[in-house]
């Protein structure tokens, strides 16, 4: 809960009660959606009744109050984190391992090297003193 | 998955050049084989052990190249934004025309033994060449387009479609569900909204801080819901493996100068310089933001698995998508699950870039549905 205490008087004076930051930005937010109602009540009056002066002064007042507080929902500190749970640091642990990937920074070529290929029915294949033959048939340089 | 298959086999000694020389260069037959063991070892639907694989299946992996190199148990593939920001690059709708170029002329040089090896497993994982699981990659008579069904899979997760039609440029045909996540791109900006907010004032221990975890929470858990509301008992999730499968085999592709970007002569030193050539060779510009969406593919997976998996389930907790390490007062995490940080951070750049939306200062803040009940998976 945020609470910001106002200096207390000097020589002596008595300290006022502390002003509770969150709630008076659940309050902003309250009258926000009030004003929000009114509004839509206040458009199905003035449809039916035409324009009524004072409801679109209150409703106007209304929407300066809330502009005039909305700087106060910045004061509240920062919602203190608290450590995950066993089970999500395992899940969070176990998806980072699952989806791990090669980095191909600096990577720029395969280095494959292309076998020699005969005709068909030729019995010779290519040199396997220079190349580390790969399944199928495609070998990289060793 | 294809990129993880490749870290499996570099943890199990490889070099990261051979590892992915051995996946480009294998048969699609051991690469659908290792999609059945992966899927079996996520056994989403919770089967019985020995789990959902059938007795035929199960004896056929036996076979396969890859058997030895099957995730372990609870495997987690790509997020379906993984594949939908790598299709966004146009790379499937220019390899399509790579693959005909190759396949019906000479007009880009006669295809190497690696290259050839390489069409054909990309005929059978992107273009629906036939093999004899179908099912496994979520095509059949009743959706035979594998693009198609990517797309239909897209719109109802994010409620986006791709940026283009036809590699004619026409519109694009496909079964467009009425039930779509349209509210996902608003409250997706509106969270790295607030999520940069909060990276910017996270030093802040004075003075006035526009960081609110109480919103990330709210909007967080708003997109879990919708994340999920569409995945109940696992729905999309094949589709899913299937549509990562396929452009993860683009990413791997792209990824350096493989054999198919050398027959090209489309050598360069990023995806979408080798994307860019290679659309040149063929007549199809890669979309102009594609460099962004390369950069990006990885870290949204990681960011959209944590929001749709839950793991800020109160504003206490929100720090774990902007923070870099455990709040103060909190023991340090333990190697290996760090905080989204550089993923968010990276997501907002780029998604800024991409859709040229300036994502640090907002317009009007979008308004966020009250608590809904939890849904299970």
């Amino acid at each position: 809960m945020a609470r910001v205490s106002k200096p207390t008087e000097p020589q002596g004076g008595q300290g006022e009660e502390p002003v509770d930051i969150d709630q008076l930005a659940l309050k902003v937010d309250a009258l926000r959606e009030r004003n929000g109602e009114l509004q839509e009540q206040l458009e199905r009056l003035t449809t039916s009744l035409g324009t009524v002066w004072g409801l679109e002064s209150i409703g106007n007042g209304l929407a300066d109050i809330i502009d005039e507080l909305q700087p106060l929902r910045y004061l509240i500190p920062p919602q203190v984190g608290e450590k995950l749970p066993p089970a999500t640091i395992r899940a969070l642990m176990n998806l980072r391992r699952s989806l791990a990937r090669p980095d191909w920074t600096n990577v720029t070529s395969l280095g494959v090297v292309e076998p020699d290929v005969g005709y068909i029915g030729t019995a010779e294949q290519s040199d396997s003193s220079t190349i580390v033959q790969a399944p199928h048939g495609m070998g990289v340089a060793s | 998955m294809i990129q993880q298959l490749v870290q499996r086999l570099v943890a199990n000694g490889a070099t990261p050049q051979k590892a992915a020389a051995n996946v480009l260069g294998s048969d699609p037959m051991d690469l659908i084989l290792h999609m059945e063991q992966v899927w079996d070892a996520a056994n989403l639907w919770q089967a019985p052990p020995p789990g959902p694989a059938g007795g035929a299946v199960r004896q056929l992996w036996g076979f396969g190249q890859f058997a030895p190199n099957a995730p372990t148990a609870n495997p987690a593939w790509d997020h379906l934004g993984y594949a939908f920001v790598l299709e966004n690059t146009r790379a499937v709708q220019i390899l399509r025309r790579v693959v005909r170029e190759f396949r019906s002329g000479e007009g880009l040089g006669m295809p190497s033994v690696s290259t050839q090896r390489w069409l054909g497993t990309t005929e059978a994982l992107l273009f629906g060449g036939a093999n004899i699981f179908g099912t496994g990659l979520s095509t059949s008579a009743v959706r035979p387009d594998p693009e198609g069904v990517r797309r239909n899979a897209y719109w109802r997760l994010f409620g986006m479609d791709l940026a283009f039609g036809t590699d004619e440029n026409k519109p694009f045909g496909y079964d467009k569900a009425a039930a779509a996540n349209t509210t996902f791109v608003g409250l997706f900006e509106e969270l790295l909204y607030e999520l940069w907010q909060a990276m910017s004032n996270i030093r802040n221990s004075s003075g006035p801080n526009s960081a609110d975890d109480d919103r990330i929470f709210r909007i967080a858990e708003q997109l879990t819901y919708i994340l999920r509301v569409r995945r109940q008992y696992q729905a999309l999730s094949r589709e899913e493996l299937s549509a990562v499968t396929a452009l993860g085999w683009v990413d791997l592709t792209l990824s350096t100068n493989t054999p198919v970007v050398t027959d090209m002569r489309a050598q360069a030193t990023s995806s979408a310089d080798r994307l860019k050539i290679m659309g040149e060779r063929v007549g199809l510009a890669p979309h102009s933001r594609a460099s962004s969406f390369f950069a990006m593919a990885e870290d949204l997976s990681m960011l959209l698995r944590t929001l749709e998996a839950g793991y800020v389930s109160g504003p206490q907790y929100a720090w774990l998508l902007y923070a870099a390490g455990a709040p103060s007062g909190a023991p340090p995490l333990p190697a290996g699950a760090q905080p989204l940080s550089a993923e968010s951070r990276r997501v907002i750049t780029e998604w800024s870039a991409a859709t040229g939306r300036d994502l640090k200062t907002r317009k009007l803040p979008v308004r966020v549905e009250s608590r809904q009940p939890s849904i299970s998976r």
